[in-house]
């Protein structure tokens, strides 16, 4: 007899399945890459239907409890939020399109059997959610609550291989920018599912405490328009994370990338040879941007020796990687110098990249307040056998943790070289800028509008 | 030819060992390495290569967070000076020490049966799909 069990190891066998597909083969056309892209979207949507079904009769089992309580339970608002967040992402159209062919792919057939153990537990249940069998008459809300803690595995396991089928479709010859239009970035829901898992509730927050950022709008259409919107989004949460988070660390590292990806693509903008070696001895212009990189590479090179000792609760990689994709679009690394003067497109991207230059310097006094917090509360961590031998020599405890291969509180002598380059990046790069705008402005016949300003520039 | 890193690279993968010990000493190696190469590089090769170094160290993160006992068990590994001419040698060592852990990561997903340790492996290979295509720039 096939048991609500075997059809989840079934759905998980096919994940397994898929993602080792993507991982070891391509797929041969374009039209192969768009089916699996719709059944990856069929499988989100099966997701979201799963996670209907294990809800409903929790909440009628809750309500009786949660009929005086403030709000729903956390793992309760989490699914509902999860929910909704898939089906704004894969239509509410029912059956779902991927659910009308037949299932070809290790995706498909994931859908199929995890939509299968959904009706499997319907059928135990009443209309009105009352159990119907002695299983379901035995199961309580926490059976119900381990299985949204799977789901949430699962959905985890499933969001972790966009990335790679965005990759592989773009192999086949899927256009790029069709790819990011169907896979845009599902990292928001990633951090949805985080909240099914958790074995602790996070505390209810008072209504107005649980309003977020606005969520983002995408600007598909404008990508200027979006990278600006999305680095005042990062700014915003760089600036939240100075607070009293403890597991900045990951989001401090990726937005260390992200500052080496602004830089470079504003020099390559503005003329920058980038395949050359770098200049030796200039600072200023284009090259004074390539430095700027460099000293972020410098800074991420830093942070990456430390140990990020848990996941963190929220992150702010979706917006930092669509604020990358867009400046690859905007601002090729192979842009080259153009004559100026330049179009009005190129003046409304030469904003963009200024603003984005801008507020990479802001978010950098954010990140080195965030940084110092963390190195003064001792919660940064390194492994002791990163440390130099000078200093492990020195100190009695860091040799036997070394010995012992053991992660120890990081001492000031590895944290103070990341503090420096903090406050090297967190130096305005107006001089840089100007010195770009007056070799630009120079051959520019008279009255031409002027392409950088030369104040700081702030986004719109 | 970079002896120093192809030979470490070799090193590292003959003593790798199996399991997740493996993956953690291959993708760790693979980060470190990427964030040297990174800096030894162009720039316009250098910003992908780094792009390769943070989904590698995202990587080696979740095998750290699935079994945190892998950071005692293995040699960190150490790459030496590289020389602009020998990037490209220095890339290919990387990228199969990448491979590498993707294969062993690959092998442990089909014997391991608890949930949450195979959704971490589904990251780790997700990473390091994403990591290799960004260092080595074949993306199409």
């Amino acid at each position: 007899m096939t048991t609500y069990a075997d059809l989840l190891a079934q759905t998980t066998e096919h994940v397994r399945e898929g993602a080792n597909q993507l991982a070891m083969d391509r797929f041969w056309t374009p039209h192969e890459a768009l089916d699996a892209i719709g059944d990856y979207y069929g499988l989100l949507d099966a997701i979201a239907s799963h996670t209907r079904r294990l809800l409903w009769p929790a909440q009628l089992g809750r309500i009786g409890l949660t009929r005086h309580r403030e709000g729903l339970p956390p793992i309760e608002r989490a699914a509902i939020d999860l929910v909704a967040a898939i089906e704004s992402i894969t239509g509410a159209s029912r059956p779902h399109p991927s659910q009308i062919s037949t299932p070809r792919s290790p995706w498909a057939h994931a859908s199929l059997t995890l939509r299968a153990a959904g009706d499997l537990l319907a059928t135990h249940y009443g209309p009105g959610g009352q159990p119907r069998t002695p299983d379901a008459a035995h199961a309580t809300t926490a059976s119900f609550d381990a299985g949204l803690a799977g789901l949430g595995h699962l959905t985890r396991t499933v969001l972790a291989h966009e990335e790679p089928l965005a990759l592989r479709a773009i192999q086949a010859g899927v256009p790029r920018g069709l790819v990011a239009r169907h896979l845009p970035g599902l990292e928001q829901l990633a951090e949805l599912t985080r909240g099914l898992e958790s074995e602790t509730p996070r505390p209810s927050k008072a209504h107005l405490d649980v309003l977020g950022q606005v969520p983002p709008r995408r600007r598909g259409d404008d990508p200027a328009a979006d990278l600006a919107d999305r680095m005042i989004r990062l700014r915003q949460a760089t600036w939240e994370l100075t607070g009293e988070r403890s597991d900045a660390l990951a989001s401090l590292r990726t937005m260390a990338g992200l500052g080496v990806a602004v830089h470079a693509h504003a020099a390559a903008f503005y003329g920058a040879n980038l395949v050359r070696p770098d200049a030796a001895g200039r600072v200023q212009g284009a090259d004074g941007l390539v430095r700027r990189a460099r000293t972020w590479q410098r800074l991420h090179q830093a942070l990456s020796q430390f140990a990020v000792l848990a996941p963190p609760t929220a992150s702010i990689r979706e917006d930092a990687f669509a604020a990358a994709t867009l400046l690859g679009h905007l601002a090729p690394i192979d842009h080259g110098a153009a004559a100026a003067p330049l179009s009005s497109a190129d003046r409304r991207i030469g904003q963009a990249i200024n603003g984005a230059v801008q507020v990479m310097a802001d978010i950098a006094v954010h990140e080195g307040a965030t940084f110092d917090r963390l190195a003064r509360t001792h919660l940064l961590y390194i492994p002791a056998k990163a440390l130099p031998r000078e200093l492990v020599s020195e100190q009695p405890a860091l040799a036997i943790a070394r010995l012992e291969h053991r992660v120890v509180q990081a001492p000031d002598a590895a944290t103070g070289r990341a503090a420096r380059l903090y406050t090297e990046v967190a130096a305005h790069p107006i001089g840089a800028l100007e010195a770009v705008h007056a070799a630009r402005r120079a051959p520019a016949p008279a009255g031409a509008a002027l392409l950088i300003s030369s104040g700081p520039q702030r986004q719109p | 030819m970079t002896p120093a890193w192809t030979h470490t690279a070799e090193t590292l993968a003959r003593d790798a060992g199996q399991g997740w010990p493996a993956i953690w000493t291959l993708t760790q190696a693979a980060a470190i390495g990427a964030l040297n190469l990174a800096i030894t590089v162009p720039l316009g090769v250098g910003v992908s290569v780094s792009y390769a170094a943070m989904d590698f160290r995202e990587a080696q993160d979740e095998v750290e967070w699935a079994h945190p006992e892998v950071r005692a068990g293995t040699t960190a590994s150490v790459f030496g000076p590289l020389r602009p001419e020998d990037s490209g040698q220095a890339r290919d060592a990387l990228d199969r020490l990448a491979a590498l852990a993707l294969t062993h990561a690959a092998t442990l997903a089909e014997t391991e049966t608890n949930l949450a340790a195979q959704a971490a492996l589904s990251r780790v290979m997700a990473r390091l799909i994403t990591g290799r295509a960004k260092l080595t720039g074949r993306w199409s």
